[in-house]
């Protein structure tokens, strides 16, 4: 998956912008069966192990019983349907060039309401972010106690639950614009589009670095069962280097964000 | 030297509020020290545990700047002023800095923490001590693992046991390691599932802060991870 993640944020951050990827680019790309099995199977392997860690992590709040059964119901089926909908939207691939216009090409709250959705997700991680750093600054100036924070593995556990779950937000919204693809291509293209807006451009910015470094944390984690009784000496230089690494790769995506922008 | 204690007193106070103190803190002065001091000359009333004042019961753990540690192994000198002491995490205080260690010891009594054993099933004749060399193999399985004084360092400094009520913890998972790896025992496989379930070795997230926090260099993380990889399924 690691590889599946890392091929697909490189042909769509770093070889061109997120922007340059509308329903013509698709189309192209989906010619053939290679990427669309190619997609049909990140897709699947990225929602099943997105939500199979939200799940996991949420279960183990809830008490067994009927809540517990209520959570795993809901869970199971908003995979199923975002799986469905996702490989139906491979599967039906772009509309042929000519052809009438989608069946939802007239929907164009669609567009508008995915990029309010993100817009809103976006200002909550702005405001989160600003208040988090700014409690942070606070206690370490006025030399209060950092709580758990004073170990670098509850960093890296909270940074790959938060990567995790900002990746899965934009995975399911991701599912949705595509499958406007053979619905709709010119609200996929206004969709698309609309993620170039300056307000979230720093969010395309944290989604290659999410993905980038929840993938890196991933590896480190089992090269540490890898290393067995060696773990212990390293735990805090390897997750050192997985943050020096995801800075590094997340770089090359900025510049060609930026470059994209004059 | 100012020390800052996390105190609380269920009778009177409505939750946890910092208190500041003033120690007269003499050279090789571990922080039990300074506590006895407080309780000497500023306040009487202040709440702690101890028992050996030698590192080897864990009655004295405590976060001290953040970290768990035993008051009475950690000198002031190794310590940045003011000094912040607090109860262990994820624990209910019964007063100031003593916490009621009964849902930490409830984990423990989860995974069957002892010997389960047959000493013929492995020297062949009944009555012959089965013997463990202390240098084979077999006790450089839990070298490292069995010296836990069940202090509760690794429960408080864990993300996991805070967030995940039903989570073993990391000195239960060592304790059921150091036994399901023990070549004497006859429950490795039981001892496994055991610990298998929900709340078990499945559930920890490798964060580590366990072995960070470990005053007495046990690894509880290396002992979920082998449990994990079934490295003592035999």
């Amino acid at each position: 998956m690691v590889a599946f993640a890392f091929g697909h944020l490189f042909m769509m951050h770093y070889q061109r912008a997120p922007s340059a990827t509308g329903a013509a680019f698709v189309a192209g790309r989906w010619a053939g069966p290679a990427w669309r099995a190619f997609d049909g199977v990140l897709l699947l392997l990225a929602l099943t192990h997105g939500v199979a860690g939200a799940h996991g992590a949420l279960r183990s709040r809830v008490r067994p019983g009927v809540s517990r059964a209520a959570l795993d119901g809901a869970f199971a089926v908003g995979l199923g349907a975002f799986a469905c909908l996702g490989v139906w939207a491979v599967l039906a691939g772009p509309r042929a060039p000519g052809s009438a216009p989608g069946p939802l090409s007239g929907a164009t709250w669609i567009p508008a309401a995915l990029l309010a959705g993100l817009a809103a997700l976006a200002a909550l991680t702005y405001a989160a972010g600003l208040a988090a750093a700014g409690v942070l600054c606070a206690r370490i100036l006025r030399r209060l106690p950092l709580g758990r924070w004073v170990y670098p593995g509850q960093w890296a556990f909270a940074l790959s639950r938060l990567a995790g779950v900002g990746v899965l937000g934009f995975l399911l919204i991701h599912i949705l614009d595509v499958a406007l693809v053979p619905l709709a291509p010119d609200l996929y293209d206004r969709t698309v589009t609309g993620y170039a807006t300056p307000f979230l451009v720093p969010m395309e910015v944290a989604l290659v670095a999410a993905v980038v470094y929840h993938a890196l944390n991933g590896l480190r984690l089992t090269t540490l069962e890898a290393l067995d009784i060696r773990a212990a000496r390293a735990h805090t230089p390897l997750f050192v280097l997985v943050l020096v690494l995801t800075a590094l790769l997340v770089l090359p995506s900025l510049a060609v964000l930026l470059a994209s922008r004059r | 030297m100012i020390f800052r204690v996390r105190c609380f007193d269920p009778m009177t106070d409505a939750r946890p509020a910092w208190r500041r103190y003033t120690v007269d803190a003499e050279p090789r002065m571990s922080v039990l020290d300074a506590l006895f001091w407080i309780l000497e000359h500023e306040d009487g009333s202040l709440g702690f545990r101890y028992s050996c004042r030698a590192g080897m019961c864990g009655s004295c753990a405590m976060v001290v700047n953040g970290r768990e540690a035993l008051a009475c192994r950690l000198r002031l000198e190794a310590l940045r002023a003011p000094v912040h002491v607090e109860p262990l995490r994820s624990l209910p205080i019964i007063k100031d800095l003593v916490v009621d260690m009964a849902p930490f010891f409830d984990t423990y009594g989860a995974v069957d923490p002892f010997y389960v054993g047959e000493p013929a099933a492995m020297t062949g004749s009944a009555g012959a001590p089965a013997v463990v060399r202390p240098d084979s193999g077999a006790r450089g399985l839990v070298e490292q693992q069995v010296g836990c004084i069940s202090c509760g360092a690794c429960y408080s400094a864990c993300p996991v046991v805070a967030g995940h009520p039903g989570y073993l913890g990391p000195a239960a998972l060592n304790r059921a390691y150091v036994l399901a790896a023990d070549v004497r025992e006859t429950a490795g496989r039981d001892r496994v599932r055991l610990v298998s379930g929900d709340g078990g070795v499945h559930a920890c997230h490798d964060v580590g802060s366990c072995v960070a926090a470990c005053p007495v260099d046990v690894n509880p993380l290396l002992s979920i991870m082998r449990l994990r990889k079934g490295a003592v399924d035999r």
